[in-house]
């Protein structure tokens, strides 16, 4: 039986917020009308997650899936779809605490998670993560969670099959693309995933989970009060970014016409500075 | 301000590691330290020609060695002349493994434990690359420091506060690191590179360390991958989004950018759907340009994206949808077809490079 453990958050798409919107924004929470997706790189780690699950089984083994949230609370049909495409378990650690800069507790709590499962003898294979969610941006929890549980732990990933001994990872590093085959349990954050979206259940298969429902765990409960930890890191201050420039729009009336009053009245000065310089 | 006694830098042994080393020491000069060491990590980078254009190896590549520890074999990596260093250092801690091969990060974490119990410097700095990030919060969470990453801005009193950004790059986030040491990863561009006023002599201690084998992974190999030749220092950066439609739309812009003397970029849609390779990834989690000129054709503007080309000299935008965000924030706009605009300008710019090798050949 190989059990892979993904490991999500939803979060509001924040492209779709106009610069109104930031400016009214209070207590760092986009509007209310705003609905909660999953994050980018968490919905690739989820789909990785089913991929491997799917070579597993075209393999002729067993594989199990579990997703888990550590978040205020979990949109019912993010759940449900969740269910629907494969996963046989989505947990919700429910949290009332600010999170948005606190991947040492979200690690913390995960870990948690993950060492109580190993108590009732169920050992997580692989445990999968985006490598980065907005509002924080921390980029750290994954790495905080193989420190914390003495695994190793693959960053950048963008692609990951079963093989033969274990599981062919392929990730980005500074140089280029590292491939390798992991052997043993071990963290993966993933990236710019080669399948970076959820696949989309069928009606049948979203009717078969109708009844299913979503675990939910306390999340101060995962944390032994001996192993709670005063933050190290604090924020102390939010605020948007200066817009440093005033667009100056171009008129003409084709793009032809654009095209040569954007070369005259911007890029020939520069691209001649340039030349000039070389 | 009250500075600390001792900071430490660390980069890898590269081209590129040295002109990191560069704007990090400008980041270490905030915190008035009294001594400053330089982490120099191996030699690691397979893409880079370390004989031929390597300022560390330049500085590094003498005979004059008086150092323990360094066995014969190891000559012929880093040897180091300490009266040709440049760097603004105290001390240069140098890690060279017996048997480089190619290795994970993580496997370099005991080599960097060993020079953080050496010295127990109260702050450390990382290149915010995706080693650097990785080992400034392993390193952090081993020695019990704080850490932030991609700082942007730093000031200290009794604590340190780091700004960095958050929200998808759409808001600045300051945070007060409590506990010393702090380990750091400077985002890339934050820092001026520091200037080279005169050579110094700073004290060598260099470390030959082995490489354990790791147990938990086999069949390394590393397909290296470079970004477009050059594209964080071009002056001329177009960078195609996903408005561009199509991948022989790229071909364009790649054919615009070469006429103007610049490299392509794209952003993430683009890169994800397969138009531009991961390396041509322009933004926070890619490449940050700092052009004279950047271009952006089909580009909505979303946060992470603009992290990448703030810091562009002009910025110039065209998008068919005149709310899109990259109007807030460019120099230039035009709303139109991109890849119109892309025909037309990449005729106008041939046409004028034509003219102007006709004038010169005159």
């Amino acid at each position: 039986m190989v059990r892979l453990l993904a490991c999500f958050k939803t979060t509001w798409n924040l492209d779709e917020m106009t610069t109104d919107e930031w400016n009214r924004m209070e207590d760092g929470r986009p509007p209310s009308f705003m609905k909660k997706t999953l994050g980018m790189y968490d919905e690739s780690a989820l789909e990785l997650a089913l991929r491997i699950s799917d070579d597993v089984k075209a393999l002729g083994g067993e594989s199990e899936l579990t997703a888990l949230t550590v978040d205020e609370d979990i949109e019912d049909h993010i759940a449900k779809n969740l269910f629907a495409i494969g996963y046989a378990r989505v947990v919700h650690a429910a949290c009332r605490e600010d999170l948005r800069f606190r991947p040492d507790l979200v690690a913390d709590m995960i870990c948690g998670f993950v060492k109580n499962a190993e108590r009732l003898e169920n050992f997580f294979d692989l445990i999968l993560t985006g490598q980065q969610a907005n509002l924080g941006d921390n980029g750290q929890t994954h790495l905080l969670m193989a420190e914390k549980l003495g695994l190793p732990c693959v960053l950048n990933v963008i692609d990951a099959s079963r093989v033969e001994g274990g599981v062919r990872v392929a990730s980005l590093v500074d140089d280029g693309l590292l491939e390798q085959t992991i052997t043993t349990s071990a963290v993966l954050g993933v990236g710019n995933a080669a399948h970076p979206y959820l696949r989309v259940p069928t009606l049948r298969e979203r009717m078969n989970v109708s009844k299913k429902s979503v675990l939910l765990v306390p999340g101060e409960s995962l944390v032994p009060p001996d192993e709670r930890r005063p933050p190290k890191v604090i924020q102390t201050g939010l605020s948007l970014k200066k817009i440093q420039r005033e667009c100056r729009f171009i008129q003409g009336e084709s793009a032809e016409e654009k095209a040569r009053s954007l070369y005259d009245s911007c890029l020939e000065e520069v691209l001649r500075s340039c030349a000039l310089k070389s | 301000m009250n500075g600390i006694t001792k900071i430490a830098v660390a980069a890898f042994a590269s081209r590129k590691g040295y002109a990191q080393a560069r704007e990090l020491l400008t980041c270490a000069a905030h915190f008035a330290s009294l001594e400053t060491e330089l982490w120099l990590l191996g030699r690691e980078s397979p893409n880079e020609n370390l004989a031929a254009e390597n300022p560390f190896h330049e500085s590094l590549s003498h005979e004059s060695l008086s150092v323990e520890n360094l066995s014969p074999e190891n000559l012929s990596v880093e040897n180091f002349s300490p009266e040709n260093f440049s760097l603004p250092v105290d001390v240069v801690c140098q890690v060279v493994f017996e048997e480089p091969r190619l290795c994970s990060t993580e496997e370099w974490m005991p080599a960097l434990m060993r020079l953080y119990e050496r010295s127990r410097p109260q702050a450390i700095l990382f290149y915010a690359d995706l080693a650097g990030n990785e080992l400034a919060v392993r390193l952090a969470a081993r020695i019990e420091g704080s850490c932030a990453t991609e700082a942007l801005s730093l000031s200290m009193t009794d604590v340190l506060t780091v700004g960095r950004a958050a929200y998808g790059s759409n808001l600045t986030a300051q945070f007060d690191l409590q506990a010393q040491p702090w380990v750091l990863s400077v985002a890339q561009g934050a820092f001026e590179p520091i200037n080279i006023k005169e050579k110094r002599t700073p004290e060598r201690i260099v470390s030959v360390e082995r490489l354990l084998d790791a147990p938990w992974h086999t069949e390394l190999r590393l397909r290296p991958e470079k970004a477009e030749e050059g594209i964080e220092t071009a002056e001329v950066v177009v960078v195609g989004g996903r408005g561009v439609g199509h991948r022989q739309h790229i071909e364009q812009l790649r054919r615009l950018a070469e006429s103007m003397g610049g490299k392509l970029g794209g952003t993430r849609p683009a890169v994800l759907d397969g138009w531009l390779r991961h390396k041509d990834l322009i933004g926070a989690s890619g490449n940050v340009v700092r052009p004279k000129l950047c271009l952006a054709m089909g580009v909505s503007g979303s946060g992470p994206f603009m992290a990448g080309v703030e810091k562009s000299d002009v910025l110039a935008a065209v998008n068919n949808d005149p709310d899109a965000l990259i109007f807030k924030y460019c120099d230039v706009g035009v709303v139109e077809d991109c890849n119109a605009v892309a025909q037309e300008l990449e005729r106008i710019i041939s046409k004028s490079n034509n003219s102007n090798k006709r004038t010169a050949n005159s």
